[in-house]
């Protein structure tokens, strides 16, 4: 607790939103104590970082802008910023939709419940080599489950990853199927909504499809947010399953931002361009949550503002 | 931290009084029916890659490369499990290691989440949302970016080759799970807030007797991801850790693949024994998230 | 069903004592297993006897006292000291190098080895972190690729000091025609653990079948695609592809199949592209064709199983592979089909192929270089190599006991050793610090040419063009 609450303290007009502003800030103290000591520091150097030119095997030396007018100048940058896009918008897309009714059936009380939502879970939990080979020979153009599937109704289907075509809509399949713990969240979500709301809804004659709008969607509002939010911070950053399965792949069609800049950062080892690319997207994703954000007012339901 | 209190939770089914004809009740059969099936059929969607686990670790070696693969293997290999987990690299040791980094990392981040969270739900203060901004700000670096710097910083406090590195930080709060227990924070009504302000309760009270009992689920959720994010923990591991006695599971499953060739069934046999405790731990934090534990008594809101 | 607070906090307290009970338990366990180090059934782990099924403890001790260990003038350290050694290894071969640490200790009472292992997908990341704080292992582990960069940042100590100290270090046995991955101004800076040529490997069932003749030295490169192109049959799940795997900008790529052609990637010190001159030209359309025209090869599609490392030619989908003489030891063990290795095949200019592999080198600022020199030397030398039964050491003396050992033919050990003389060679395999990004920026492109949407020439020219300006930093180097 700390001079900033001292100033503020200092500073402060009334007694109980003085108290309540000290309170808040012994509250959140754990968090900035830890921002100050660990997490601070490494993105102030990060900063500095995207200023200069640095392998890692010798000190950096300064570059001024050159980073970032080598990333304006890089086609792949933007190609990369595009394909990111695609991903994000597909992933959070079909995801919260896919996720929120996957979530919505295993709220019913039937009976193995429990077995069932773990089974939906396991996904996220597997190992990834394993989620990788499976996907892989389900992918496959010959062999492949879902060609064979397609076969059967008279449809010969496309070289999945092999295509520049079909290897990002592939990718944005297996996120979403992998997304165990955006259920995870809509249950625990669904559990805050008060059941009266239901009753009186029902007693009102409301249909299933009413009380879902006018009850359960207001009331996890908060919850949708938030996975929206950190869908999309997630997707934009994602990486380690595109390098896995594609590696950027094939011409360079799944190559999103998170897995350039980890390409720069460890594989060119070019530090300084990896953090001024890191940095703009930061520009990117803060542009969008702030998108979210402004939204938000208009849909997301909060019990205190 | 978690107070026992008499807030005692409602398990009955939810009543549905009006309800009396059979066209409805016939109708509900249809739905549960329908559910059903579905989850069935997306059962069998999500179990596979646990069934690829499990007949890849039973393969033999030869069996491992056969193109195309087959899924069930011609002969059993249930030793690829005393192989995998004992045959070349100390797995128990690193079972134990897992344990340790994973119970303290979730434990800090229970502490160190919580109080934060509430704070960005239900406290004005002149900061607030500059910080809370920050907080989100956080989120949004690549990670990869920190990796070095962070290194450095604790190379020079000397935590190279010790779990400081991997446990410390997780005291000090997770951007993500903060802002995940403020969004359920603020679903909470502020009646039941203001009235236990006005019978005079302290800030502490109040989250302890109201905002924890009736966030169960999602502190479960936190603990869970918290718990999965430790146990599977490999970039930091890899960098931080240096000794073979250190190792933890996934730094040890990484070891099975080499160069040019890569042993998937005693992998496979190690990864299911690995991911067991998680299934567990989801199986037993599931069972909070059961509607009507919470918001019983303040109907007619 | 629900879990009430008294649970929740008995299990919270529960998980924070496990680890603080199995802690205390992991030291007794270890004592006990000391006492009583095999079990029946179940495979376990001893410190002071270190083995398994792989390489038990006796033959690895056998081994030991059978073999000779190199000397040098070198003293060993007065008092005791640390040696930290940066390997990659995999699980098999973490056991053999922990045999080896334990008898070097034997040996050389006085040097403790704190042996750092990490598998090699991880390797490069944690080691160069690692760098940015400015501290190194005295002993790192480098695949040639690596080795130029660290060299040109000072990392890596030249070692011809200690190797003039050590008059019984044979470096005729060394492949001389690729050391030069890790020289650097006349001095070398890492001596190979392991180096192989490429071979052209075959599946002799599915030539006997043809009724096709195996290759031989006789073989030119239009005579290995005709024969691809014969032998490519089935479709599906049952397709045989004549050749694998496709023709790519690797860095290997100039002694792979350009130079048969009197073709290049880049000139000599890398600092100019020559992958669109008409010599490279040629053999990149032969290759293109071979892939599209008469389908011998896996396209871009099919090619997706060899990220699960599942190689056509391993599994006995290929005819034929051109790939390096480290798959011995796999080979060796699969019973699915019988196979044969024969010299890469020649083109108008001649004969080559790429010799690659890994070195170990010093640190620098090591302070303990004379124990790091001591080390290396033993575990780097002809007997160090025979006992890690490594399948393709680089102390050509160790070829065949280890090819004995494990089960390779003698026949193909004589092939590999006349590549490796002959006409094996590290010249135009990319080493400066540019060739990942050399590598990885071609890789689009020639990928798009592979799927047709660019055709052969602008392909190659967008190639040089996009590669040149990175070749800059070979220069400063």
């Amino acid at each position: 607790m700390s001079g900033v609450a001292a100033v503020l303290s200092r500073r402060g007009q009334h007694t109980l939103a003085r108290r309540e502003a000290r309170r808040f800030h012994l509250f959140v103290s754990p968090w900035v104590i830890g921002f100050v000591l660990f997490t601070g520091g490494p993105i102030l150097a990060s900063i500095a970082i995207s200023f200069t030119h640095w392998n890692l095997l010798r000190s950096p030396t300064w570059a001024g802008l050159a980073n970032y007018q080598k990333m304006v100048n890089d086609p792949e940058f933007w190609d990369s910023i595009g394909n990111t896009f695609y991903f994000g918008l597909g992933a959070v897309s079909l995801g919260v939709v896919f996720t929120f009714a996957l979530a919505l059936l295993l709220n019913q009380p039937l009976r193995f419940q429990g077995l069932f939502r773990t089974v939906m879970y396991l996904p996220s939990v597997v190992s990834g080599v394993a989620t990788a080979l499976l996907w892989l020979n389900i992918l496959h153009p010959d062999f492949g489950l879902i060609n064979k599937l397609l076969a059967l109704v008279g449809v010969s289907g496309p070289p999945w990853l092999g295509s520049t075509e079909w290897a990002m809509p592939a990718l944005i399949l297996m996120s979403v199927w992998g997304a165990g713990n955006t259920i995870v969240i809509y249950l625990a979500g669904l559990q805050g909504i008060p059941k009266t709301l239901y009753e009186a809804a029902e007693i009102d004659g409301a249909s299933w499809w009413r009380r879902f709008w006018s009850v359960t969607v207001p009331m996890m509002s908060p919850v949708i947010f938030f996975n929206v939010v950190t869908g999309f911070i997630a997707s934009i950053q994602a990486y380690t399953l595109i390098l896995i399965m594609t590696e950027g792949g094939p011409a360079n069609s799944t190559m999103v931002l998170g897995l350039y800049i980890y390409r720069q950062a460890f594989v060119f080892f070019d530090m300084g361009y990896a953090a001024a690319l890191s940095w703009a997207m930061f520009l990117i994703v803060i542009v969008v949550t702030l998108i979210q954000f402004g939204l938000a007012r208009r849909w997301v339901h909060y019990e205190f503002h | 931290m978690l107070v026992e209190t008499k807030a005692a939770p409602d398990l009955r089914r939810p009543g549905r009084a009006t309800m009396t004809s059979g066209q409805a009740e016939r109708v509900r059969r249809a739905q549960r029916a329908g559910a059903y099936v579905l989850l069935i059929a997306a059962t069998g969607v999500f179990l596979l890659p646990f069934l690829w686990m499990v007949t890849t670790s039973l393969k033999s070696d030869a069996e491992n490369l056969a193109f195309p693969p087959e899924f069930l293997p011609s002969s059993f290999h249930f030793e690829n499990y005393a192989r995998g987990w004992s045959g070349s690299l100390p797995f128990t040791r690193f079972l134990v290691n897992t344990i340790v980094i994973t119970a303290l990392s979730m434990a800090g981040n229970l502490i160190s989440c919580v109080l934060p969270a509430y704070a960005f739900a239900r406290m004005r203060a002149r900061l607030g949302a500059f910080l809370f901004a920050l907080m989100l700000g956080t989120m949004m670096i690549p990670r990869e970016i920190t990796l070095v710097p962070k290194y450095i910083l604790f190379a020079k406090l000397g935590w190279v080759d010790t779990y400081l590195p991997l446990i410390v930080p997780e005291f000090f709060g997770v951007a993500l799970y903060i802002f995940l227990l403020r969004q359920f924070f603020t679903t909470i009504p502020q009646e039941l807030i203001d009235a236990a302000r006005i019978d005079g309760a302290s800030e502490w009270r109040i989250l302890w007797k109201i905002m924890l009992p009736l966030s169960k689920p999602a502190l479960a959720a936190i603990m869970l991801f918290s718990f999965v994010g430790n146990w599977n923990q490999y970039l930091e591991s890899v960098i931080y850790l240096r000794t073979t006695e250190k190792f933890t599971i996934p730094l040890g499953l990484g070891m099975f693949s080499g160069q040019y060739a890569t042993q998937y069934n005693q992998m496979m046999a190690v990864s299911i024994v690995a991911m067991m405790p998680i299934v567990v731990l989801f199986f037993i934090a599931q069972k909070t998230f059961i509607r009507g534990v919470t918001l019983t008594g303040i109907a007619g809101r | 069903m629900e879990m009430n607070r008294r649970q929740m906090l008995a299990l919270a307290v529960a998980a924070a004592t496990v680890p603080v009970l199995s802690a205390c338990a992991g030291d007794t366990r270890q004592q006990r297993q000391a006492a009583a180090p095999t079990k029946s059934g179940v495979p376990t782990l001893d410190p002071n006897r270190p083995g398994n099924d792989t390489w038990p403890f006796a033959e690895a001790e056998q081994l030991n006292n059978s073999l000779t260990w190199p000397k040098t003038d070198v003293a060993d350290p007065a008092s005791k000291v640390t040696l930290t050694v940066a390997i990659t290894a995999d699980v098999i071969a973490e056991v053999r190098n922990a045999q080896f640490d334990f008898f070097f200790h034997k040996r050389h009472p006085n040097i403790e080895i704190k042996r750092e292992t990490s598998p090699f997908d991880a390797y490069l990341t944690k080691y160069m972190t690692q760098a940015a704080g400015g501290s190194m292992p005295d002993v790192i582990y480098t695949h040639y690729s690596w080795a130029q960069n660290f060299i040109a940042n000072d990392i890596f100590q030249p070692l011809d000091e200690y190797i003039a100290k050590t008059p019984e270090f044979d470096k005729q046995d060394l492949p001389v025609n690729a050391l030069g991955y890790y020289e650097r101004d006349g001095k070398l800076f890492g001596l190979p653990t392991d180096m192989a040529p490429k071979l052209l490997f075959y599946n002799k069932d599915i030539f006997d079948k043809a009724g096709e003749k195996y290759p031989d030295e006789s073989w030119t490169v239009e005579k290995m695609m005709a024969v691809a192109k014969k032998l490519t049959s089935g479709s599906g799940a049952e397709k045989i592809y004549g050749f694998t795997p496709m023709l790519l900008p690797e860095p290997d790529i100039t002694p792979r199949a350009l130079m048969q052609y009197g073709g290049r990637y880049l000139n000599a010190d890398e600092s100019a592209s020559l992958i669109s001159q008409p010599e490279a030209q040629k053999v990149m359309g032969m290759w293109l064709d071979l892939l599209n025209k008469d389908k011998a090869v896996p396209s871009l599609a099919e090619l997706n199983q060899v990220l699960a490392k599942v190689e056509p030619f391993k599994v006995g989908h290929a005819a034929m592979t051109i790939n390096g003489a480290w798959i011995l030891t796999e080979l060796a063990k699969q019973k699915a089909f019988t196979w044969g290795a024969a010299p890469t095949p020649k083109g108008p200019k001649g004969r080559f192929t790429p010799v690659i592999g890994s070195a170990l080198a010093m640190y620098a600022k090591s302070p303990q270089k004379d124990a790091a020199w001591i080390y290396l030397n033993e575990y780097l030398s002809s007997t160090g190599q025979q006992f890690r039964r490594i399948s393709a050491p680089a102390r050509q003396s160790a070829w065949k006991p280890n090819a004995e050992a494990l089960g390779i033919p003698q026949d193909v050990v004589e092939t590999v050793k006349t590549a490796m003389k002959e006409y094996g060679t590290g010249d135009g395999v990319l080493k400066l610090p540019a060739n990942k990004k050399v590598v990885e920026t071609a890789k689009p492109i020639w990928e798009r040419v592979m799927i047709g949407k660019t055709d052969l020439a602008s392909g190659l020219k967008e190639i040089t063009d996009k590669i040149t300006p990175l070749l800059a930093e070979n220069k400063i180097a």
